[in-house]
């Protein structure tokens, strides 16, 4: 018997290397050796299941933008792809002073701007401390194109009076205070008090350097022309359908081993909308990866996965807590929902990992039964979300506090909507076991509400409705990204008037208070024992109803080497490189 | 004739002008502010604020149809000013009004239809049209190839073995092919002959005529092949039952009878005579068709994520990029109107009893 199983298994690893060499020769064929047994050469191909918006860097303001821009533009750092802390970038290296206020940043010397017809000659010429200056200013001026003002907004000294001054496109008389310039590559932010996220900033995609020259010759067309220094130029771009990424042959990146960034010559991202088409081409080898895979096939696919057989069993598959939370909000402020026993009644009447189970099929990290900061992301310094007193299933808790709330077994509760977008169904599914398990838990009848997206936004901001789906992916890499949606002091007195990002209209002053505290901290220590005592009383006036957090899925051909999965798929291909299958074995 | 054609031009125009309207005052009852849409997480108030007034959102409707019909119009009246003359691209025919400061001067001008930018990419509306409409066109093209071709086959087949087995097949499987919904179909043809059967059919079931790889641009004409097909079934279906009765109804005519009588060969009796009779209503058929193919096959170009007008109108409505739907629509409404005149020209000449009426 056992005999016979090596024998499958081996005639399986056989089958399976074979045909990964026949969809890998095309590739393979290219590949020049480098140090430490990596590869040069080859064409990585992926796909987006949505198109590019703009990669104009002030006007980034989705993902999928962001990851294509990333490979095109730097910032003075950059997040470390496989553990999401900061590395320097254009930053050589940089210096804090005592008063946590004046930042000195020693450029990189030697890093050139992509040749581009922006440029005199074509040639790209030299980065220096002036492009920061003429970046970190636009960032500073009002202008319908900047979307970024909020990374430098009560931060950095003197942005706050250029950004008015700017008002309307008018020119400001002076200088924005805070950004100085010391020599060639040396440059000076001051601050107007300690921030724990600034340096975040200085890795976000607002904060990318592009050349002067390139934005007064290209203007609006900026958002899909871009001239930066990353480790890849735009070769072509085909709206819809492809964007093709060429080496930048004259990168300045190289690896811990004396390689030359990046390896790959191509990086190929396609366009194809349906995940279950997207599916099928990665199975037929004409995609190296695929991210976020279809919930109808994700059982079979982590079964395969993990037993090394059948279709899926050939490739490798990576899975990461992801910076996202999904739960559904009250109107805190509404005549049903300012009652906070009410609220706490709801959160402890649902069975999350039931949900998380039955609904999904698993496709999350775990139930969210600690705060709206997901389970293990933060680590180094330790952001302990089990801390935090969250609420799970307890029948007896969710009777004892409907009946306090005033409606003892859910009499006389008034009839309530809960308004939510469809996304594939797969919210649709998770709304109907929510509105089973009140029915069951409290004797509760909800409706559910399907609407369009953009109605859904309008009708959270306008404080339209009471009960609403919501869901959380955070920016960049800090527990301070999921709080400041329930920063209270801008959240209008009456329910009328918009708020937003504040949809569910969460007032505690005590919050805001410990919020600004963690904002202002000199130490990531310090800001992170603020954000928590935050979290924990937020969750205490259970202002959402927490749901799970999610999972990141990505299913990865085994040629594919040193791509390392992260929580907010932060993606740099400067490092990736492919391998032969047969050199592999 | 010449009256009749300018007639028709100005009907043609009347249609649009309705168009616009109505296309209009229905996005506008759509939930939703499109601004929303287009901002960032963190984008403050201000920016945001800009950009309603940018786009013109925070003025009164009416105002805002008017804004929009001036900038469609070839013929309009502008601030003259250096943003302006770079927006529009127009030609200054006169000017008019007082000039306090600069910028308050207005100028009448000539210019090509300024159908905006996307909200959503900033990219002009014009391209977006330019570039979709070649993956309808081909599409259309090849569809409508196909339906013509094997439904007049099929149809005279069917028609020369009438009440045979294989007449009631051909009818039978075209009413199927008739009521078929094409979302059904494509998701049915993509699965099993662009992807269970793909190593046999070498066929994807998504791809662009066009594909770009590290080499360059290559056509990749396999690629069409599949949504043809889909997008052909239905105008097949009945170009097999028109030419089928057709047919029907010359091959009982006296002079077959009398083409039979004078001993002329099977063949030639079929096409010349009878097939070239039957074809009239097919060729109305036909162009009727095509004109509502090039309008882009919305579903047909969603399921097989062809790149057309249908695919990027859909996107569009999604996220509220009303410059995007408005030109799309426009686009649309045009080819209609043209091809329509086109046809009636066409009837025009060959039955002048048409431009007496």
């Amino acid at each position: 018997m056992n005999k016979f199983l090596s024998l499958i298994i081996a005639a399986s690893v056989v089958f399976s290397s074979c045909s990964s060499n026949k969809e890998n020769s095309e590739d393979a064929s290219g590949l020049k050796e480098a140090k430490g047994g990596k590869m040069y050469g080859g064409t990585f191909r992926l796909n987006e299941s949505d198109y590019i918006k703009n990669i104009y860097p002030l006007n980034i303001t989705d993902a999928i933008s962001y990851r294509i821009a990333s490979q095109v533009y730097e910032g003075l750092l950059k997040f470390n792809q496989s553990d999401l802390s900061l590395k320097n970038c254009l930053a050589e290296h940089y210096t804090i002073d005592a008063t946590n206020t004046i930042y000195t940043f020693k450029l990189k010397k030697g890093v050139f701007f992509h040749d581009d017809d922006c440029f005199a000659d074509g040639k790209g010429r030299e980065f220096t401390s002036e492009d920061v200056k003429y970046c970190f200013t636009k960032i500073c001026t009002q202008d319908i194109s900047n979307q970024g003002f909020s990374v430098f907004q009560d931060i950095l000294k003197g942005a706050n009076e250029h950004y008015a001054a700017t008002a309307g496109g008018a020119a400001a008389a002076t200088e924005v205070e805070g950004i100085k310039i010391i020599d060639k590559y040396t440059i000076q932010l001051t601050l107007n008090q300690p921030s724990s996220i600034f340096l975040y900033n200085l890795a976000r995609p607002f904060t990318f350097i592009f050349p002067k020259e390139a934005l007064e010759k290209y203007g609006l067309e900026m958002r899909n022309k871009a001239v930066g220094t990353g480790p890849f130029k735009i070769a072509n771009i085909e709206d819809d359908i492809s964007i093709l990424l060429k080496k930048n042959e004259k990168y300045h990146g190289i690896d811990s081993l004396g390689n030359k960034l990046p390896f790959l010559d191509v990086v190929l991202v396609k366009f194809i909308k349906d995940k279950k088409t997207e599916l099928l081409e990665f199975k037929k080898g004409n995609l190296d990866m695929m991210y976020r895979l279809p919930t109808d096939f994700i059982i079979e696919i982590l079964q395969e996965v993990n037993n090394k057989k059948g279709d899926y069993g050939q490739y490798d598959l990576q899975r990461t807590p992801e910076m996202a939370t999904h739960f559904l909000s009250f109107l805190n402020q509404g005549k049903i929902f300012n009652n906070k026993d009410l609220r706490k009644a709801f959160c402890f009447a649902i069975n999350r990992k039931h949900i998380l189970d039955a609904v999904l099929n698993g496709e999350g990290y775990a139930p969210a039964t600690f705060g709206i900061t997901p389970l293990d992301l933060f680590k180094t310094p330790k952001y302990d979300v089990t801390k935090i007193n969250g609420y799970e299933y307890n029948a007896d808790s969710a009777k004892y506090y409907i009946k306090k709330a005033g409606y003892p077994d859910g009499k006389g509760f008034p009839k309530i909507v809960l308004e939510l977008n469809s996304d594939g169904e797969r919210n649709v599914a998770v709304a109907e076991e929510v509105q089973k398990q009140l029915k069951e838990h409290l004797n509760i009848n909800i409706e559910l509400n399907i609407v369009p997206f953009a109605q859904l936004v309008e009708n959270m901001i306008g404080g339209k409705t009471d009960f609403f789906r919501g869901g959380w992916i955070a920016d960049y890499p800090n527990p301070e990204n999921f709080l400041w949606f329930f920063y209270g002091k801008n959240v209008p007195a009456d329910v009328k008037e918009a708020s937003y990002p504040n949809m569910m209209r969460y007032k505690n002053p005590k919050f805001d208070a410990l919020y600004e505290a963690g904002l202002r901290s000199k130490t990531t220590e310090e800001a992170y024992k603020n954000f928590l005592e935050a979290e924990k009383l937020m969750v205490a006036d259970a202002p959402i109803m927490l749901l799970w957090y999610d999972e990141g899925y990505r299913l990865m051909q085994s040629y594919v080497k040193d791509f390392p999965n992260n929580a907010m798929q932060f993606r740099d291909f400067s490092t990736v490189y492919l391998t032969d299958k047969k050199n592999d074995n | 004739m010449i009256q009749f054609v300018f007639s028709r031009l100005l009907y043609g125009c009347l249609v649009l002008f309705g168009a616009v309207i109505v296309v209009f005052f229905i996005f506008n009852v759509l939930p939703g502010d499109p601004v929303s849409m287009m901002a960032g997480q963190r984008t403050d108030v201000s920016t945001r604020e800009a950009i309603t007034k940018d786009l013109g959102l925070d003025r009164p409707l009416p105002e805002q149809l008017l804004m929009y019909l001036n900038d469609l119009s070839p013929l309009s009246c502008h601030e003259s000013n250096i943003e302006n003359e770079k927006k529009y691209a127009y030609k200054k025919l006169f000017s008019y009004g007082t000039q306090i400061s600069y910028g308050t001067q207005k100028v009448f001008v000539a210019k090509y239809p300024y159908m905006r930018r996307s909200f959503q990419t900033n990219k002009k509306v014009n391209e977006i049209i330019v570039e979709n409409m070649e993956g309808t066109f081909w599409l259309a093209t090849a569809a409508m190839l196909f339906a013509t071709f094997f439904g007049i086959l099929f149809g005279v087949i069917a028609s020369l073995r009438q009440n045979s087995i294989l007449d009631h097949t051909m009818v039978t499987i075209s009413v199927f092919g008739i009521s078929a919904p094409p979302f059904v179909m494509g998701a049915l043809i993509a699965m099993v002959f662009g992807y269970y059967l793909s190593d046999y059919t070498g066929l994807n079931s998504s791809g662009q005529l066009w594909e770009y790889g590290i080499d360059g641009k290559e056509l990749v004409l396999k690629n069409i092949i599949l949504p043809a097909i889909t997008l052909g079934l239905r105008p097949l279906s009945i170009i097999v039952q028109l030419t089928r009765s057709a047919m029907l109804d010359v091959l009982s005519q006296d002079y077959i009878r009398t083409a039979r009588a004078k001993g002329l060969r099977y063949f030639a009796i079929v096409v010349k005579h009878a097939l070239k009779n039957a074809l009239n209503p097919v060729i109305t058929a036909v162009s009727g068709w095509l004109a509502s193919l090039m309008a882009g096959a919305f579903f047909i170009e969603k399921v097989f994520n062809w790149k057309g007008i249908g695919s990027v109108t859909i996107d569009a409505v999604y996220k509220l990029d009303f410059p995007v739907v408005m030109g799309t629509t426009l686009f649309v409404a045009f080819v209609f109107i043209i091809i329509n005149i086109f046809v009636d020209i066409l009837y025009a000449t060959v039955d002048p009893r048409v431009r007496l009426k």
